[in-house]
């Protein structure tokens, strides 16, 4: 009988804890629905609608499954905005998880004014998207900007009409494009071959975010690993493979992760430095996302372009998760 | 034998490793500074000649001077033009006090083109006399170093900064106080009180870190429509005060699991309520989270484009990041302007993240340990 009051009284303690524990998420719970929970099956719903809010008649319309075959069969902006916005992923993903941890190697060392260095790789990271679009839009003016005028100086020195000069102009032609017909000069993001590109390397710039993350990978990893290893006679090649690579997996898996949310989601960029030009061949996924919500005001239809890319960075973060098993290496597990 | 042979090597490569290091480093970050520098460069450069100048980072500045006065002046360009004695170059000079052309000068050509250097102008000498009087003035135009200050009063006024930054400082005020309030509050019921679900909601909100904003940027749109909330600032600060900072309420909760039980006991043992607990004893001592999530959410509310862009219409209402995007716009070349507006516009984030660097790092350091 005792026993069981005293239960009684625990559980009534219990009742309340809980219930002040809901009072306290509470805000949370109503944000989640306002905000995340409700707006996402609203946007599955009006995936399957026709809705221009900017109409007279602003009414909405279920049209089936037709928002979905417009897109697949009907846009071929879609198929263009999807292909460059893989390949962006495709080749900024990788070029910031081994440029990331370049960086965090070259920076994690013991020499004065280490943390100088840091700053100034983290720098670009705090200036946001809209001055770096305009600091690099500067940068890569194909007649004024800093880096054609360095490369007309470079190619003034080895003279217009040397091998020397062609040699060094043709593999960045190829890959950034022509200024015009007969220059030496890329075309940056004036040019279609080029601006994809050019906004991938201008990417490299904020290398900073993944090389602090790595940073930190980096010191969290035992210096007696890499002791006990040069003792057995492990080489620096060999302990980069078999100390650094294994223990840092993780942080590699959180950059990949954090990079394809990311990279699929780029959008200031195609909008302020090429407007998704030239040819749109830098309108990215969300880009024309945003323009057929914002702009055409065709609502339903950039619901359903907006579900697709849910659905693409959802199978490609679990797929990623899926194989960490694989390749991510947890100390704890071990044990 | 061979560590006899060795030592020395070894000792000569332990001087030249941190040497070889700082090379490799000062070139790396020369690279990542160049740009920064160049836009600082060009935000203090005249107009026009003075952007396409070339490679030049100190902002030199043309002055004409007759022997008396010197008048500041712009060298607008040189082009072949017929003269009295067969061909000459005609060289405009722009008086910027006047902002009027006052003066054209010709010089025969070849003269010309041996004086000239990527628009640096010397004077001449010993020519035949008659030309000599037409050369006066313009051997006179030399070259000074002035910064262009009036550069960033007059981008600052074009682009109605202060009236964009009265905007920012609201809606960066609001949402960050917003973030940490809400945020630290449902992270302490969710590190401190046990109710059924705690677990599986908590999971649910890290996931919901992982959703693309994309999915649920047109409902949200027309939820604020409803509530005419469209061209408001409401739009951009309201949802911080709903906890809607999955990171943050992660980044409290993990601090306050690390805080010990008897807090909590000792502070209810002198009568504090739960939330006098959470004001009085948890949110006072996580104020080295509240820094990190500070200074995360200013940068975060201080930058944010899309928002801004989606919900406000007419430039009264427009942040920093918006109306330096329609800057761009009406300025499109005008590069002296738009870098210092650009630059003016990033430098308080500049100078935060130097002032609180050790929080901001700390923040991107644990968002990627403990994902």
């Amino acid at each position: 009988m005792r026993e069981r009051s005293a239960y009684r009284r625990v559980s009534k303690k219990r009742v309340r804890e809980a219930a002040s524990g809901y009072l306290f998420i509470a805000p949370w719970v109503a944000g989640f629905t306002l905000f995340t929970l409700g707006p996402m099956a609203a946007s599955a719903i009006l995936s399957f609608c026709r809705y221009d809010p900017s109409a007279v008649h602003g009414t909405l319309e279920w049209v089936g499954l037709a928002n979905y075959a417009r897109m697949f069969t009907g846009d071929p902006l879609f198929w263009k905005s999807l292909s460059v916005t893989l390949r962006y992923s495709l080749i900024s993903i990788p070029l910031q998880l081994s440029g990331g941890l370049a960086l965090a190697l070259l920076l994690n060392r013991h020499v004065r004014g280490i943390a100088l260095y840091r700053t100034a790789f983290y720098l670009p990271m705090v200036l946001g998207g809209v001055a770096i679009s305009l600091l690099w839009l500067w940068l890569f003016s194909p007649s004024q900007g800093l880096i054609n005028i360095g490369l007309a100086k470079i190619f003034d020195f080895l003279g217009q009409d040397s091998a020397c000069a062609h040699l060094l102009a043709w593999p960045l032609q190829a890959v950034f494009g022509k200024a015009d017909a007969d220059s030496l000069l890329p075309g940056w993001i004036s040019s279609e071959r080029g601006a994809l590109n050019s906004l991938i390397l201008m990417s490299c710039w904020t290398l900073g975010g993944s090389m602090i993350v790595n940073l930190a990978g980096l010191q969290a990893i035992p210096k007696t690993y890499y002791e006990a290893a040069e003792i057995d006679g492990a080489g620096r090649w060999t302990r980069f493979w078999r100390i650094t690579i294994p223990l840092l997996s993780p942080t590699i898996f959180f950059n990949l992760v954090m990079g394809v949310i990311g990279s699929f989601q780029v959008f200031t960029q195609g909008l302020i430095m090429t407007a998704g030009g030239p040819n749109n061949s830098t309108c990215f996924y969300v880009l024309n996302t945003y323009r057929n919500a914002f702009e055409f005001f065709r609502m339903g239809y950039a619901s359903a372009l907006a579900w697709f890319l849910f659905v693409i960075i959802l199978s490609l973060t679990l797929l990623v998760v899926r194989s960490s098993s694989l390749w991510v290496f947890y100390e704890a597990q071990r044990r | 034998m061979t560590g006899h042979v060795t030592k020395p090597g070894r000792a000569l490569r332990r001087l030249l490793a941190p040497l070889a290091a700082h090379a490799i480093l000062i070139a790396a970050t020369a690279v990542m500074l160049l740009p920064l520098a160049w836009m600082v460069s060009t935000s203090l450069k005249q107009s026009g000649i003075g952007l396409s100048r070339g490679i030049e980072w100190l902002p030199w500045r043309d002055a004409w001077t007759n022997g008396k006065e010197t008048v500041d002046v712009m060298v607008l360009g040189a082009r072949v033009a017929p003269g009295d004695g067969g061909e000459a170059v005609e060289v405009g000079i722009k008086s910027l006090a006047s902002r009027r052309r006052f003066t054209t000068v010709y010089v025969p050509e070849g003269a010309f083109e041996a004086e000239i250097e990527a628009w640096r102008i010397r004077p001449l000498t010993g020519e035949d006399e008659t030309a000599e009087a037409r050369w006066a003035p313009f051997a006179s135009v030399r070259r000074r170093v002035a910064p262009e200050w009036g550069n960033y009063r007059e981008a600052l006024e074009k682009m109605r900064f202060w009236v964009c930054l009265a905007n920012t400082l609201a809606i960066t005020f609001l949402g960050t106080a917003g973030t940490i309030l809400s945020c630290s509050l449902v992270a302490y019921g969710f590190a401190r009180f046990r109710f059924p679900g705690n677990n599986v909601l908590f999971l649910v909100l890290l996931s919901s870190m992982m959703l693309p904003s994309v999915v649920t940027m047109i409902p949200v749109y027309l939820l604020f429509r409803e509530l005419h909330w469209i061209d408001t600032l409401l739009p951009l600060f309201a949802p911080a005060w709903f906890s809607v900072n999955a990171f943050a309420v992660f980044l409290f909760r993990q601090y306050y699991m690390t805080l010990p039980f008897d807090l909590d006991d000792a502070a209810q043992i002198d009568g504090c309520s739960a939330l006098g607990t959470y004001w009085r004893v948890l949110l006072p001592l996580s104020r080295p989270v509240m820094a990190t999530v500070g200074i995360f959410c200013f940068t975060h509310y201080w930058l944010d484009f899309m928002g801004p862009l989606i919900y406000l219409n007419t430039s009264e209402k427009f942040t920093l990041a918006l109306g330096l995007y329609t800057f761009k716009g009406a300025y499109t070349t005008q590069w002296h302007y738009l870098m210092a507006a650009t630059l003016a516009v990033s430098l308080p984030c500049i100078v935060l993240f130097f002032a609180g660097q050790r929080f901001f790092v700390r923040g991107v350091v644990m968002s990627g340990l403990k994902a």
